[in-house]
């Protein structure tokens, strides 16, 4: 098991892992899988087995609005679509 | 992964890992939860509308699958009832009945790719195998398996709204006795609290949350039968059942690994290899003196033992099923 990178280390890196932003975002591993299989959060794969990589600054901001719209009241299906519909609103 | 209906999904979930041809009381009871999850579809796509503090099953018939077809034709026999009427009737729902939804839904699930049979685990315990017993279960795809629950959790434990599809879900999973494989201690802790707020908050869970799905006949046994299981799911319980694995056989299973492993490594994968040789899908969780695998979809631990036959000492490993 590779060791775990520090708080400084993640917040200052380009890329992350699901595990990283587990720490960042304080949203549960299952939630972020969830997003990601669900093409609610954006990741780049070299391999289908290798490391999902996530652009840290654009998938903590889109994290931070799924959040924002489910506080709003929107549920897990409004979300996909709101999402699809407006991608690049951060 | 397949967005599928409130009824299909949780079909899914409760059939996972029940025996194929043998009917249960569990099995009976998480029939009848299916039967009133095909129910609270029709609510949750207008078939059934709300009326008066009643529940009517309007006359209009959209195209249905051949599971809805059955139970529609089953509720418009008497088609308006409170909500606590029409539970009552599903709880007392025939054996035919539930063995007759139960061959639709399968058939759907199969032909979507989505559940399979294969042998039961039981068969790879040692004693089973030697006496020649064969169990076939069902076992859900565990990429849609999990999808399924994924997506629950994802709704349910995050701050936010909570769908009326999910709230059925959640009680449906709370009726079947099957949260606590779904959910962690800790998980299931919140969720009361979670509960409590949709109670006072949510018109449909009020409803809802309160009623249950219940044999009044065989009300007794089903209790004796549960308090057993809980038991046997607390740390001691566990042990016993480890130590006396008759008293709640599918905790507690008895892999033959044919050799004796000095490491855990080569433990580890001769068992897993002998799993897989018989059909079962196994992913490694954890890795260790004891190991945490997930076959079909279930958690074990593999703990290693040696048991006596006739005086000799045969060297395998102990599965021990693993609650979160």
């Amino acid at each position: 098991m590779s060791r775990q990178r520090s708080l400084e280390a993640i917040l200052s890196s380009e890329y992350v892992t699901i595990g990283e932003l587990v720490r960042i975002t304080e949203t549960r591993y299952s939630t972020l899988k969830y997003y990601t299989e669900e093409g609610m959060i954006p990741f780049e794969q070299e391999e289908e087995k290798l490391t999902r990589r996530y652009k840290r600054d654009i998938t903590i901001k889109q994290i931070e609005r799924i959040k924002k719209l489910k506080k709003f009241g929107l549920s897990i299906d409004e979300l996909k679509k709101e999402l699809k519909e407006n991608p690049n609103e951060l | 992964m397949i967005d599928l209906s409130l009824a299909k999904g949780f079909a899914a979930i409760a059939l996972n890992g029940e025996v194929c041809n043998h009917y249960s009381l569990a099995k009976k009871h998480k029939m009848r939860c299916v039967f009133a999850s095909v129910f609270f579809d029709f609510y949750l796509k207008g078939i059934i509308k709300r009326s008066d503090g009643k529940y009517v099953i309007s006359n209009s018939i959209e195209e249905m699958e051949p599971y809805e077809q059955y139970v529609y034709e089953l509720l418009r026999e008497e088609p308006s009832k409170a909500l606590q009427q029409w539970i009552n009737t599903i709880s007392k729902v025939s054996y035919k009945v539930c063995s007759k939804l139960e061959g639709f839904l399968v058939e759907d699930l199969m032909d979507q790719n989505l559940m399979n049979d294969v042998s039961d685990l039981l068969e790879c315990d040692m004693f089973y195998t030697t006496a020649g017993i064969n169990i076939r279960k069902y076992r859900t795809v565990p990429e849609q398996y999990q999808f399924e629950l994924e997506a629950l959790r994802a709704e349910v434990l995050e701050e936010g709204m909570i769908s009326d599809e999910a709230i059925i879900l959640l009680w449906l999973l709370d009726q079947s006795h099957k949260l606590n494989d779904v959910f962690s201690k800790s998980e299931i802790e919140r969720l009361s609290n979670i509960k409590d707020h949709l109670y006072k908050t949510n018109s449909l869970a009020q409803e809802v949350i309160p009623l249950q799905i219940k044999a009044i006949l065989l009300n007794g046994w089903v209790r004796f039968l549960k308090g057993k299981k809980r038991l046997f799911q607390t740390k001691i319980g566990m042990g016993v059942a480890f130590i006396f694995p008759g008293l709640e056989r599918e905790q507690s299973i008895f892999i033959d690994t044919e050799q004796w492993f000095a490491d855990k490594g080569s433990r580890l994968t001769q068992t897993v290899a002998l799993l897989e040789s018989k059909g079962h899908i196994c992913k490694i969780k954890s890795f260790g003196q004891v190991s945490l695998v997930e076959v079909d979809n279930v958690l074990y631990e593999l703990i290693p033992e040696a048991v006596t036959v006739n005086r000799i000492p045969i060297h395998g490993v102990r599965l021990r099923r693993y609650r979160m």
